[in-house]
């Protein structure tokens, strides 16, 4: 199982609208994948058409007896399954922070799940925590929305420094792949910042366009494809989603 | 949707057969049951497999589905949703254009990956189709996300398969659905992960309906129903000799298991949608050669003259479109080492191959077609199949005890084999290894045809040690043939203006097979002094003497 994580230091740059279209995306091309909604906030799980809830909580699910397995649901996308957010997972990092080999526990949790799923994909809350540690020690490579801001570009390089910092702690950094979120092409700072972001090593060259039809997201309750199978932006999230598996596989 | 989903304790899937007057009741139930119905929509399915069975041995099941609404289905007219389960984990589904035959027919991905890991080189074929119509049943929680979905089928027809299905007759699958009696209405209840309860609640209420229930998709059930075996079909000989019945019925007892390995691969063959049809057609026109050689004494001389010269031209048939079947498949391995460049300037030599290899196919399909193979055919299965007592033959052998005749045909093989090894030095010509092999070929052959009356533990021994001697003339005589094939190519291409950097490329190729072929040359002598050993005689001679005994 390969895993993923839809991650950045900055909120509001598209992470979920990645995690939930790409996981689709991803099952289209004959992947079984395992969505886990680690943001307690719950907008991956909100679009799956699911309530956010996991028996025992954060909590639960950091102690040594915890799995992932019992928690799994299915949803309306082919292939496509997903353990729902849970308001505790605010909490993660305190429930964390008591474990010794807290790094791990993500990736242990995963484990068990190996031969079920081809494809595993995190949706991350934003900001830095132990659990975002735990993600990074978990997962082959961070796929990192950026929208075309310098204050977005800035996110990228604090990642880095954070990779950098955790490498010298022993946790061997994942791939960062970052690709171009929310972009308006007729607007020439976009263009000029998606030129910025190509130089990125890592970077993927498909960007997906700012569209009413991805705010609608939250409405239809499903992904892209549900309901605009042939919009552009559908269409970028399988060329993504494309880029990616050739580099998984 | 087609979606499933696995329960630890609960199947993800079970099939409800309905007769004819609950169907009414089923459908009402369903509802009562809070179930939504959607569009009743013409659906065919179809299961597939490689011909030996390789993702039912792995516990997968791979089903196309063909409807109206399918995404792919819109666009093309002819797309179908290919949805793998079974094993652990849910399904993996697809869309593609058409259905597929190989694993580069998916896209890149896990899904490809793994089917490309099973199957090899065997391809995908219809094992038998289903067509009805369909009516999807959904149960939903109150967010409007399915918690179970019911297939409703219809009109359900067998249709196709007609490669898988068995061949013992000339019934087409709908007279076998019709003799059958198989049922033109199912149900197929599909769990989701995470809800098993609803869906357990949905089969009790088909059970109180008083239906039953299989815990498999519909495809496979009614394959099952349909009696397909979906252990799918090898080239293991199914011959029942014994050590004391006439070396006649003996032989004609192989003749006839051998005839029918022929008949079970000629459709196959021609339609070489997998190159291991021809294989097992070409193994087996083979073996019988290599008995037929044998035969003299036991059989007519008027009959075997005729069966060696008809099979000898099936033979030469298919050996072109064989070795070209095998360049292709040992293309990816042999030019794995080259770096894109070269990968890239090989593209026009296995575009020629390829070519080649079509043509070579269609020269085997217009041989297998031709009246001259199907009166072969007809006339040896006719022979097989006319009583024949000893004493209509004049051969000296044909009432002789078959172990004691096996016995002298073995001895005789393993000397010239030996006989002609010996006489192999390091200036002799190819085309003395070239008949090496076949001789190896043949002593193998007669211990497969005859292997029911040999003795076991020595038998495996020996055919272990002249395997390991055949591999290394066999890879010797690949590489020196697909050396020459290339040079040819080479040359074809060369005259419509192939680049400087092709040819060289083929140059490399061609240096690859070479180097195989040196290097299988130079442990002939050490290959043949261990297959010439104590061990091998004393296996052999074990063998014989339990025969002669």
């Amino acid at each position: 199982m390969k895993a993923l994580a839809a991650y950045s230091v900055k909120g509001g740059v598209g992470k979920t609208t990645a995690a939930v279209n790409l996981a689709d995306a991803a099952a289209r091309t004959g992947a079984r994948v395992l969505v886990w909604d680690l943001d307690p906030q719950g907008a991956a799980t909100f679009c799956f058409r699911m309530r956010p809830g996991v028996v025992g909580g954060a909590r639960g699910l950091v102690k040594r007896s915890g799995e992932l397995a019992p928690h799994v649901r299915a949803t309306d996308a082919a292939g496509v399954d997903l353990v729902p957010a849970d308001l505790s997972l605010r909490h993660l990092d305190l429930h964390l922070h008591r474990r010794s080999s807290s790094t791990h526990r993500i990736g242990d949790l995963l484990a068990p799940l190996a031969d079920e799923y081809d494809v595993a994909v995190l949706d991350c809350p934003p900001g830095v925590t132990l659990a975002t540690e735990g993600v990074i020690a978990a997962v082959d490579a961070l796929v990192v929305p950026v929208v075309p801001s310098t204050l977005s570009h800035r996110t990228l390089d604090q990642l880095h420094e954070l990779l950098d910092e955790l490498a010298g702690a022993g946790v061997a950094p994942p791939s960062v792949w970052p690709f171009a979120s929310m972009v308006d092409r007729r607007r020439a700072l976009h263009r000029e910042l998606l030129a910025a972001l190509a130089s990125h090593p890592g970077a993927l060259t498909t960007a997906v366009p700012s569209a009413s039809v991805v705010e609608r997201m939250g409405v239809e309750r499903a992904p892209l494809r549900a309901y605009a199978p042939r919009h552009a932006a559908t269409s970028a999230f399988d060329a993504l989603w494309a880029e990616l598996a050739a580099r998984l596989w | 949707m087609v979606r499933c989903a696995m329960d630890a304790d609960d199947p993800q899937v079970t099939s409800h057969p309905i007769s004819d007057d609950r169907r009414e009741a089923v459908a009402s139930r369903l509802a009562r049951l809070g179930l939504v119905a959607g569009d009743a929509i013409p659906t065919s399915r179809r299961l597939f497999d490689s011909f030996d069975a390789r993702l039912a041995e792995a516990g997968l099941r791979a089903v196309a589905v063909c409807a109206d609404g399918l995404p792919a289905h819109d666009r093309s007219g002819g797309g179908v949703r290919l949805v793998v389960s079974g094993g652990r984990g849910g399904a993996a589904t697809v869309e593609l254009p058409a259905a597929p035959v190989w694993p580069s027919d998916l896209p890149a991905g896990p899904l490809r990956n793994r089917l490309a890991e099973l199957l090899d080189v065997r391809a995908l074929l219809p094992i038998i189709e289903l067509n009805g119509v369909e009516q999807l049943w959904r149960g939903v929680d109150p967010d409007g996300r399915t918690v179970v979905e019911v297939s409703l089928m219809t009109d359900v027809v067998v249709t196709a398969g007609e490669l898988m299905l068995p061949a013992d007759d000339d019934a087409s699958a709908v007279d076998i659905a019709m003799a059958r009696e198989l049922p033109t209405a199912i149900a197929e209840v599909r769990a989701v992960r995470g809800e098993a309860a609803v869906a357990a609640r949905i089969r009790s209420a088909l059970v109180d309906e008083g239906l039953i229930g299989i815990p498999e998709p519909a495809v496979v059930m009614m394959a099952d129903l349909a009696g397909i075996d979906r252990t799918g079909r090898g080239s293991r000989l199914e011959i029942e000799v014994d050590r004391r019945m006439p070396a006649l019925d003996g032989y004609r007892e192989v003749f006839r298991a051998l005839l029918a390995v022929v008949d079970a691969n000629r459709a196959g063959a021609a339609a070489a949608v997998d190159p291991e049809f021809l294989h097992d057609l070409r193994v087996a026109v083979r073996r019988t050669r290599s008995v037929l050689r044998h035969a003299r004494r036991v059989i007519p001389d008027e009959i075997r003259d005729r069966a060696r010269d008809g099979f000898g031209r099936l033979g030469t048939l298919t050996g072109d479109a064989r070795d070209l079947d095998v360049q292709v498949l040992d293309w990816s391995a042999l030019s794995a080492g080259f770096d894109p460049a070269a990968q890239s300037a090989l593209e026009p030599v296995l575009a020629h191959v390829a070519d080649l290899r079509e043509a070579a196919h269609d020269e085997v399909r217009a041989g297998l077609a031709d009246p001259a193979t199907d009166e072969l055919l007809d006339w040896w299965r006719d022979w097989l199949a006319t009583p024949l007592t000893v004493d209509q033959v004049d051969g000296r052998d044909a009432g002789r005890r078959l172990a004691r005749v096996v016995a002298g045909h073995l001895e005789r093989a393993q000397g010239r084999l030996l006989r002609d090894a010996r006489a192999i030095d390091d200036l002799s010509p190819a085309d003395h290894l070239h008949q090496l092999r076949k001789d190896a070929k043949a002593l193998r052959y007669l211990f497969e045809c005859f292997a029911p009356i040999l003795p076991e533990r020595p038998r495996k021994r020996f055919v272990r040690r002249l395997k390991s001697f055949q591999d290394l003339l066999g890879t010797h005589q690949d590489a020196e043939v697909h050396a020459h094939l290339l040079a040819d190519v080479a040359h074809d291409i060369a005259a419509r203006g192939a680049s400087v950097d092709t040819l060289l490329a083929i140059g490399r190729l061609i240096e690859v097979h070479d180097r195989r072929r040196v290097a299988m040359r130079s442990r002939f002598s050490d290959e043949f002094a261990v297959y010439d050993d104590a061990t091998t005689h004393e296996a052999f001679a074990a063998v014989v003497g339990e025969l002669r005994s």
